[in-house]
């Protein structure tokens, strides 16, 4: 009897083994697809020995929102009953303060022993002239001079009147967050440099990894000689584009695309040999994550459809989730402050987008919301209230490495699995491999299919857009 | 939703704490002001020409005749009496014809008009840009009348397809009216006009709505 069940238990191993993924196979899974494979496997060695399993709900694996909003977010179990929400602006106010002096506390243990102040000011621009705007803003302000203050400048990733045509003429946002004090005398106005995404800035050929927007900045900014303590930041440039939402027309889209990126940098001997190593493209790019300087990329659209779905309206309070961030900003400041970095050490800090996201899809709520149009009246930078649907995607943090700073990741990374339940880290996500080019055939075809779909206004069909900076692929 | 980690700082372009104001250029209020009581003019002036140009009632009928068939004997022809230099139109009445007849009908249609003290002159209902069908009545063109009696006598020609040349051969009642033919298309084009220039007043009304922030000073790009 044991000579024939050892027989049985072999020969179910062998099967085991032969649909088990190589490991030439698991290289090519996206670190949720490893984590969700590593989740079954676990699960079926433990059903093997009779062994109860004990870890999360199936739904759970490889998602980012664990604990209570993961829980309720990917449907494992009914919302509890939530209070009306509150609509009266100072209660508001209140309300979102006091949870907000709550998760502080919550953040307290964990907080680095060396922090340095953190200062978000949100400036007001003109759509069409953002970079240059905020270049200006930089400079009147005396942060131009001070770079070693500044951890990053970037474009807020909300689109400001999304019922109004276009951006160009309309209000857009920037955060620029920094350390000083104070403003200080005015500056010179630094340099923007913007590096537009369908360029090929970068040989690479099919199969090798592609360019994360920030590899390209941290190289052209590394073979010019700029060090983080010099940046002023690193922005992805966005592009938002508004389509239906007409009577009778569904609810349209609002969808954010990253058409580029750009970066700041003072004016004088540094802009002139960034400008001389743009001149001499192709840039020679590292694969992979760049030596010495850490490239966190945080997952924030998780968060915000757990505790913001209504991306029309201020997010919900009391929060459904009180434990979870209300703002990018917050998880941003959080990340700065737990793993200490100091300004002085960034490249850039920014809230932004990495795959094209339609911001009305993400949207819940009442129908109406929707839609291009309703929704709060929210104060923007100017002092003027205006309607506002509020994007963001991920937090990117560029910073030159130090110890100090690993054991700063170690503590965020339990904070977010003690804290915040969940699983943020996104870097392992990016820099997908490069794909072939379609042929020249069915390329032409793809272009007639493009126009098809424009007249008929159907979006759904068009594939994923080419890898950035590096296409056409060498070779 | 800024929260409480975002400090509102005003407008890049004015520095730190800035609140411009926006400027709006009164220029382009009065420019969208102007088209727009023009184009509404027009459009008034265009429906009304629409409304009055309608085919003309029996009381403004001032002669009728017969447009002699295809290959036929001369026709009655229309007697009027009309002052010297007034503009008249020849309506060719087409109740009954299905469309594609109808307009091969009165492109055959050619009249003569003897007019006192004018040469005499000749219409033909293939040289009119659009023939203009209002009800059971077609234009086939128009002419200035003499001062005195006027005579216009009609005939079928030879025109489009042979399969519809028997309906030429059959006599087809016209009438003349004074008015101008073409003050149908003019309404039209007054009214459309009228229209577009409405709409691009609108526009300009949101140029000016929307006004500009006047840059401080402008940074430095590459």
């Amino acid at each position: 009897m044991g000579i024939l069940r050892r027989l049985a238990d072999r020969a179910v191993d062998k099967m085991d083994a032969l649909g088990r993924p190589s490991e030439a196979d698991l290289a090519r899974l996206s670190p949720a697809e490893r984590a969700r494979d590593a989740y079954w496997q676990e699960r079926a060695a433990a059903a093997r020995v009779g062994r109860e399993f004990t870890g999360p709900d199936h739904r759970l694996a490889g998602r980012v929102l664990q604990g209570p909003a993961g829980e309720v977010v990917h449907g494992v179990r009914q919302p509890e009953p939530a209070p009306d929400p509150v609509r009266d602006e100072a209660r508001w106010e209140e309300v979102m303060l006091a949870e907000r002096a709550a998760r502080d506390r919550a953040r307290e243990p964990y907080l680095a022993p060396v922090r340095h102040p953190i200062t978000i000011d949100r400036v007001a621009t003109r759509g069409v002239g953002g970079w240059g705007e905020v270049t200006d803003y930089l400079a009147a302000s005396g942060l131009a001079a001070s770079p070693h203050l500044v951890y990053g400048v970037y474009r807020v990733p909300d689109r400001i009147n999304p019922g109004l045509t276009g951006e160009r003429g309309g209000v857009v946002e920037w955060d620029v967050v920094h350390a000083a004090e104070g403003p200080t005398a005015r500056a010179a106005v630094p340099v923007a440099v913007r590096l537009p995404a369908e360029q090929r800035w970068v040989l690479r050929s099919v199969g090798r990894p592609s360019v994360l927007d920030e590899d390209l900045v941290v190289a052209v900014t590394a073979l010019a000689g700029v060090g983080p303590e010099r940046m002023l930041g690193i922005s992805r440039d966005l592009r938002m584009t508004s389509s239906g939402g007409g009577d009778g027309d569904g609810p349209g889209s609002v969808v954010a695309r990253v058409v580029g990126v750009g970066f700041i940098v003072p004016a004088g001997a540094e802009a002139a040999a960034v400008a001389e190593v743009v001149r001499r493209a192709p840039v020679q790019v590292p694969e992979g994550a760049p030596s010495d300087v850490h490239i966190a990329v945080l997952e924030w659209d998780a968060i915000a459809q757990a505790v913001h779905p209504a991306r029309r309206e201020r997010p919900r309070m009391p929060s459904p989730f009180p434990y979870l961030p209300a703002t990018p900003q917050e998880l941003l400041r959080a990340y700065l402050e737990v793993v200490g970095v100091d300004p002085a050490d960034t490249h850039g800090v920014q809230v932004t987008y990495d795959e094209p996201m339609d911001l009305l899809g993400r949207s819940t709520g009442r129908s109406w919301l929707r839609s291009s149009y309703g929704g709060d009246k929210i104060m923007c930078a100017d002092g003027t209230a205006r309607g506002r649907l509020a994007g963001g995607e991920h937090i990117v943090v560029v910073y030159r490495d130090r110890p100090e700073y690993v054991e700063g990741r170690d503590r965020f990374a339990a904070y977010a699995r003690e804290v915040l339940r969940a699983d943020l880290d996104r870097a392992g996500h990016m820099r997908g491999a490069v794909p072939k080019r379609t042929p020249a055939l069915l390329r032409a075809a793809e272009r007639v299919g493009d126009v098809v779909m424009f007249f008929s206004d159907d979006s759904a069909g068009s594939g994923p857009p080419p890898p950035r900076y590096c296409w056409p692929p060498a070779g | 939703m800024s929260g409480p980690d975002v400090r509102h700082a005003g407008w890049a372009i004015g520095g730190p704490g800035s609140r411009l104001r926006r400027r709006r250029n009164p220029v382009w209020l009065v420019l969208a002001l102007v088209i727009g009581i023009v184009g509404a003019v027009a459009a008034a002036y265009g429906i009304a020409g629409l409304v009055s140009g309608t085919a003309p009632g029996s009381d403004e009928i001032v002669g009728e005749g017969m447009v002699a068939p295809l290959g036929g004997a001369p026709a009655a022809g229309a007697r009027f009496t009309a002052p010297d230099g007034t503009a008249h139109t020849i309506w060719l009445r087409v109740d009954g014809m299905d469309s594609r007849a109808r307009d091969t009908i009165v492109a055959s249609v050619v009249c003569t008009v003897e007019r006192p003290g004018r040469a005499p002159s000749q219409v033909r209902g293939s040289r009119q840009m659009n023939a203009a069908v209002v009800g059971d009545l077609a234009t086939v063109g128009g002419f200035t009348a003499g001062g005195g009696e006027n005579v216009v006598a009609c005939r079928h020609e030879v025109f489009g397809q042979l399969r519809l040349r028997d309906r030429l051969r059959t006599a087809h009642p016209f009438v003349v009216a004074p008015g101008d033919p073409s003050a149908g298309i003019l309404a039209f084009a007054f009214l459309f006009g009228g229209l577009a220039a409405i709409a691009g007043a609108g526009v300009l009304g949101v140029f000016w709505h929307r006004g500009r922030v006047r840059p401080h000073g402008s940074g430095e790009t590459m």
